[in-house]
Order: C-alpha cells, then sequence, then structure tokens
C-alpha cells in the first residue's frame, strides 16, 4: 500500500519492525479494510533506515501517522494506533478532504 | 564503551560553565541522560544554550531539538549573550524545531525509537556528543502513561550511556501545581541518575536564580542550593568557584600609610597581606585615611584598587587632594585604579564576581573597599556575612593588602553585628571619631586593635590640613587627653609655667652665685689677713729676739757666749 511521496494522503513513521511499529501497520491496515479506505494512499517512513526525514515534520515519537493538510500543514497521530476510536476519527478527517 | 573507566570512577564531559564542573567535580556524564528541571524563568534554555556554545567554542559538534519555542526564537536568545555568534554562526550546533502540532492525538501508546535514531545519525555523521531537548515535558505529557515513558527514557538513556553521547532533557517544573506536569516528569526524576533542579524567586524584590544538584549518582557533588547568575556573559555559579590561589606565607614587611605617626603607632605600618578595618560614624574621614595608604602603596610602586560605593572617582580624587594626598599621579601611571559603583542595584554574588573580575584585571598588591558595609545593603541569594567572608577569603588567598572601612552603626535593623563581624575578619582595627569638648568637635583615631603588634592605647587627634593629614604628638600633661583648642590653651599654659618656672631657677641660681662670690671674696680677704698676721708675726718674735740677745750682750757678755754652749743659767 505505498505510493510515492508527495502524492501521499498519510505518512506512516516506523522504527523497522519494532513490535509498536508492527502492531500501527496492522491497525492501520484493518482500520482502512473496516472503513473501505483503500484508495488513499500511504507512504512508509523508516526512521532507522532514513533518520533525516524524522527532522523534516518534527516526528520523532514512533510510530506515527501523519496527514498532509491542502495548505501543508500537518496533523499527526501519535502511537501504535491500537485506540481504534482516535485512529477512526483522525481517518475521517482524511477521506472528508479528499474529494471522491 | 560505557562511561565507567577503568578504575570504576565516572568519565564526565565538562560543560564549560564557571562553577558547575567545579560543582559537579568535573563537569556532567559523559553519556546519558540529564534532566534539568525548573519553573518560568529560571534559567534552564539559557544553561542548555551556553553549555552548547562553549561546546561550539571548543569546536564540538552539538544538536539542539526545540519542542517548545521556534529555531528563531530561540536564535534570537542565544544572540542576547556574549556567546551568541559561537552558537549561531559556528555552524558547529544544529537547530531542530521539534514543536509538536497543536492537534497533535494519540491512539495507543508511542516510544522514543525516533528519537533515538535521530541521535544516531547526528552522531554517526557528525560526532555529535552534546544533545539538547528542551521542553520535552511537550513530548511526556502527550503519553498516558508515565510508567512507560520512564521506561522509554531509561532505554535511551542507557543508550546514550553506551554511545556516550551527553543529552540534557529540560521539563517545567512547577512545584506540582500543575497535576500533569509534575507526574511526569517526578517518575522519570526517580529514575534517571543525574537531576538539576533550578530555580528563581523574588527575595525583595529581586530575582534570585538558584542551582541545586539534586542527584548525581556516580559521582561526588555540591549538594547545596548555589546561587546562579545570569548576565551578558551568560550563566554563573560565583560561589561554587573553588579559589585557585593558595595564601601566601605571613609576611613581617609593614606597610607605611603614608602618615608618620600612625605608622609609628602600628610599629612601623601595616604587615603586607593583613587586613585593616576603618571604622567611624560618617565623615570621621574613613575615606581620607584609605586613599593616603593608597597614595602611600603608588608611593612604593605598587599597585592598588580603591572600589567606593559611595563616592564617584574624581570627587574623591578632588576631595582628598584638599588635605594633600594626590591620587591623580598614581591615576596617570596606571598603578591605581578606582572603580566607583553603587552597591543597591546589584546581588552580592554579583558584587563578588565584579570584584574578582577586577582583581584579575589589575592584579593590585592594595585593595580598599569603602565603605564595605555598603555591600550589605544589596540582596543575596545567601546569607550576607557569609559571602563577605568568603570574598574577604577570596582577596586574602590572593596575597593582597586589604583595607575595609565601615560606618559604625547604621541602626538599620539586622546589621547590629555588622562591625563586630567585620572586626573578627581584621588584624587591624582603626577607629575615628568625634571628640566634643569645650564647644569644640575634633578629630580623633584610636588603634582598638592590632594583631602581631604592641600598640598605643591613647586616643590622638587627627589632624587635617592643605599640607596633609597628621597624627597629633602623644599629649604630655594632665590626666586626660585634651584636644583641639583646650589643647592648645592647655599647651600655652604649660609653656607660660614652665617660662616662669625657668625664670625663677634661674634667678635662684643667679642669687646663689653671687653669694659665692661674696664668700670668694671675703676668704681671699682673709687669707691675705692672715699672710700678713702670720709675716708680721714672725718678724716681730725676730726682731725680740735681737732685741734680748742685745741686752745679754750687753749686761753679761760671757753669759750670751757659754749660752750657746749648752751652760745653764742657775741662781
Amino acid at each position: 500500500m505505498t505510493t510515492n511521496d508527495g502524492q501521499a494522503d498519510l505518512v506512516l513513521y516506523l522504527t523497522s519492525d519494532s513490535p509498536r511499529s508492527v502492531r500501527a501497520r496492522d491497525n492501520l491496515a484493518a482500520a482502512i479494510d473496516e472503513h473501505g479506505l483503500e484508495t488513499l494512499t500511504i507512504h512508509e517512513v523508516d526512521l532507522v533506515k532514513n533518520p533525516s526525514a524524522a527532522a523534516r515534520h518534527g516526528v520523532f515519537a514512533t510510530p506515527a501517522l501523519l496527514r498532509l493538510g491542502s495548505n501543508g500543514t500537518a496533523a499527526v497521530l501519535y502511537g501504535d494506533l491500537s485506540n481504534r476510536e482516535s485512529l477512526n476519527a483522525f481517518l475521517r478527517a482524511v477521506a472528508i478532504a479528499k474529494p471522491a | 564503551m560505557s562511561t565507567i573507566n577503568d578504575n570504576n570512577s565516572m568519565l564526565k564531559r565538562a560543560t564549560g560553565i564557571a562553577g558547575l564542573d567545579d560543582a559537579c567535580a568535573g563537569g556532567l556524564p559523559a553519556g546519558g541522560l540529564v534532566l534539568l528541571v525548573g519553573g518560568e524563568a529560571s534559567g534552564k534554555t539559557v544553561l542548555c544554550l551556553n553549555i552548547l556554545a562553549c561546546a561550539a567554542q571548543r569546536d564540538e559538534t552539538s544538536l539542539m531539538l526545540s519542542f517548545e519555542e521556534s529555531e528563531s526564537q530561540i536564535r534570537r536568545c542565544a544572540s542576547s549573550f556574549a556567546w551568541g555568534d559561537a552558537f549561531n554562526n559556528s555552524g558547529r550546533v544544529s537547530m531542530i524545531d521539534a514543536r509538536l502540532p497543536e492537534d497533535a492525538a494519540t491512539s495507543g501508546s508511542f516510544g522514543l525509537d525516533g528519537l533515538q535514531a535521530t541521535l544516531a545519525h547526528a552522531l554517526n555523521q557528525h560526532d555529535t556528543r552534546w544533545v539538547v531537548l528542551d521542553g520535552i515535558d511537550r513530548l511526556a505529557r502527550l503519553h498516558d502513561d508515565p510508567a512507560e515513558l520512564t521506561c522509554q527514557l531509561i532505554r535511551l538513556h542507557d543508550w546514550c550511556d553506551a554511545n556516550r553521547v551527553t543529552v540534557l532533557l529540560t521539563g517545567k517544573h512547577d512545584g506540582g501545581a500543575s497535576p500533569t506536569h509534575a507526574r511526569h516528569l517526578e517518575d522519570a526524576e526517580f529514575a534517571l541518575s543525574t537531576v538539576i533542579v533550578l530555580s528563581a524567586e523574588l527575595v525583595q524584590r529581586r530575582l534570585n536564580r538558584r542551582l541545586r544538584i539534586a542527584k548525581y549518582r556516580g559521582s561526588g557533588h555540591v549538594t547545596d542550593e548555589l546561587a546562579m547568575l545570569v548576565d551578558h556573559a551568560g550563566i554563573t555559579l560565583p560561589l561554587a568557584r573553588h579559589e585557585t590561589h593558595t595564601a601566601p606565607p605571613a609576611s613581617n614587611e609593614r606597610l607605611s600609610t603614608g602618615i608618620p605617626r600612625l605608622d609609628a603607632v602600628l610599629g612601623g605600618g601595616i604587615y603586607r597581606h593583613s587586613t585593616l578595618l576603618i571604622s567611624g560614624s560618617p565623615g570621621t574621614s574613613k575615606t581620607t585615611l584609605a586613599a593616603s595608604i593608597s597614595a602611600a602603596a603608588v608611593a612604593r610602586g605598587e599597585r592598588a584598587l580603591f572600589i567606593s560605593f559611595d563616592e564617584l572617582a574624581d570627587r574623591i580624587v578632588r576631595n582628598v587632594a584638599s588635605v594633600g594626598i594626590d591620587l591623580s599621579k598614581g591615576l596617570e601611571q596606571g598603578l591605581l585604579r578606582i572603580e566607583s559603583c553603587a552597591s543597591r542595584p546589584f546581588l552580592l554574588e554579583e558584587h563578588f564576581i565584579r570584584i574578582q573580575q577586577m582583581l584579575d584585571s589589575h592584579a593590585p598588591d592594595l585593595l580598599v573597599i569603602d565603605p564595605t558595609s555598603a555591600l550589605l545593603k544589596a540582596n543575596s541569594a545567601e546569607p550576607s556575612h557569609a559571602i563577605i567572608e568568603r570574598l574577604v577569603g577570596m582577596i586574602v588567598a590572593r596575597g593582597i593588602t586589604l583595607v575595609i572601612t565601615s560606618l559604625l552603626d547604621d541602626g538599620t535593623p539586622g546589621e547590629e553585628n555588622t562591625l563586630t563581624h567585620f572586626s573578627t575578619i581584621a588584624d587591624t582595627w582603626i577607629t575615628l571619631s568625634y571628640h566634643a569638648q569645650g564647644g569644640e568637635r575634633n578629630r580623633t583615631l584610636s588603634v582598638i586593635k592590632s594583631r602581631g603588634t604592641g600598640h598605643s592605647n591613647q586616643v590622638r587627634e587627627l589632624l587635617l590640613s592643605s599640607e596633609g593629614v597628621e597624627l597629633a604628638n602623644v599629649f604630655e600633661y594632665g590626666s586626660e587627653v585634651l584636644t583641639g583648642t583646650a589643647r592648645l590653651l592647655m599647651e600655652q599654659e604649660v609653656a607660660a609655667q614652665d617660662r616662669e618656672h625657668e625664670r625663677e631657677q634661674r634667678l635662684r641660681l643667679g642669687r646663689l652665685q653671687r653669694r659665692l662670690e661674696e664668700l670668694d671674696r671675703e676668704r681671699a680677704e682673709l687669707a691675705e689677713e692672715y699672710g700678713i698676721l702670720r709675716e708680721t708675726e714672725t718678724h716681730d718674735s725676730k726682731t725680740l729676739d735681737r732685741r734680748r740677745k742685745a741686752i745679754l750682750r750687753h749686761r753679761d757678755p760671757g753669759q750670751a757666749t757659754t749660752r750657746g754652749n749648752g751652760g745653764r743659767h742657775t741662781k
């Protein structure tokens, strides 16, 4: 579910295959399936392989799910995404912003 | 590769901040997390910036992640200090804006692995050894499980320890007023091995900042709350610094005060390296006396520093010039320096540093602080007397001869023991006073104590005139020491008496002399008489004899001749 950077609706920051990172990936996939949001583009960034990416959006706590707003601002959801409620709220905002 | 040495002592990294390295016995740990907590305006961020600037000056790279302020705010803050250039323009300090978005939310728990990855990257790319995470409590606040967060911090700490990276975390600590803040950091405080607490409080309207090393496992450290000053030069802990000079051995050399009779009273002058206290009510010429001692030092070719809290330099020069003391020559030659300063606007610790800096730059042999009691008007975090003792200790350790002046008694509450306190520090104590008598006030000087010298207990009159400062001769007459006009009159009276006495003596002697001469003449006359009489008697006796012989010859010629043969005339 990864596409080119810059076009992505969501960016998922991970740290290799740490337990939290695995959980976050799984939780996100499950939520996407549940709400039929397969059209959303998700870009994964591994901060262990690519540490300078953290500075770009100031993401140091991981895992973190970032959505880019239309005017370049970013909203971030920190955590392994195990709290379904807050994850859903976050995804809803993305879906609303994206037409069709 | 950890921060424990082969002999089990801790490896440290010097911060470069005066006093902090002393207080930590060498510096902060060379690897691991150091937690800096403090309230508003306590100086946490400035302390971190200062440490990074010092590192930059040593050509070491460092990294700062700001979770609270923007990069431009931080850089602006740094530029207000003397080392701002080193921080902003040396290229040695990398800054990352790590501020969380306003609407940052959480879903589940997060870790600090990303942070660790960033630090690892900086270490690999630039050999970054100093890292600051400023405002980490912002991130901590997001975490819903403080225990979990603490675990993550410990993991991060272990990584830093293993890789010899020192990370300074700053966080707000408002004494538990806000439950969220206190909760997160409290656990961390327990868990981490190095914690420094900063505080700032208003004491009599002055801001007093303090630093306390709450915890430093694995190292000895100063445990007291230390005064921390923030000024243009950055952060200083003035009283943590060890005095590097050792006091010279006691000297037998006497230094002149510029007043010969006073030198005589003191057994030659004041001892070099000793402390002289001059006390007296306002207007009793303490400054004049101190100025005379300074001028005497300059005349010997020595360096003197005169610190005044009462008067401006040019006024002092003018005032003492009117009594014949010339300070301008010493100023021109650069041997004398006069610094005047108000005491109230600064903390006592700030005065301590300024005096220390002046001693470093001018390197005097003699120091005058006039009046030292003015220092007590300044606020301080520690008890004033303790700081003044340290100040005097610092001065004496440098082998400087010290002259302190003190007002007798301000009448200010809490200062009753000032003079007693100063007097215990001083080796010699001279008190100046006014002696009111017969409608006049005359200046007096007396030596109350003089360690190492027997001294006169006499109260002497201090005479000021355009020719100079003088001590009057010891008053020789009567049971009471007189001064001023009374003395003058007494002296005249006594002089008149002496003259009278002398005159009478002369008369008496004259009379006796004449008597003697008379008697001499008499004697001479009598002797003459006696001589004449004796002569006459001899002449008479001879005449008598001749006559008798003539008669005898006439009456009995035979008898006259047999008489010569011893015949006796018997009938």
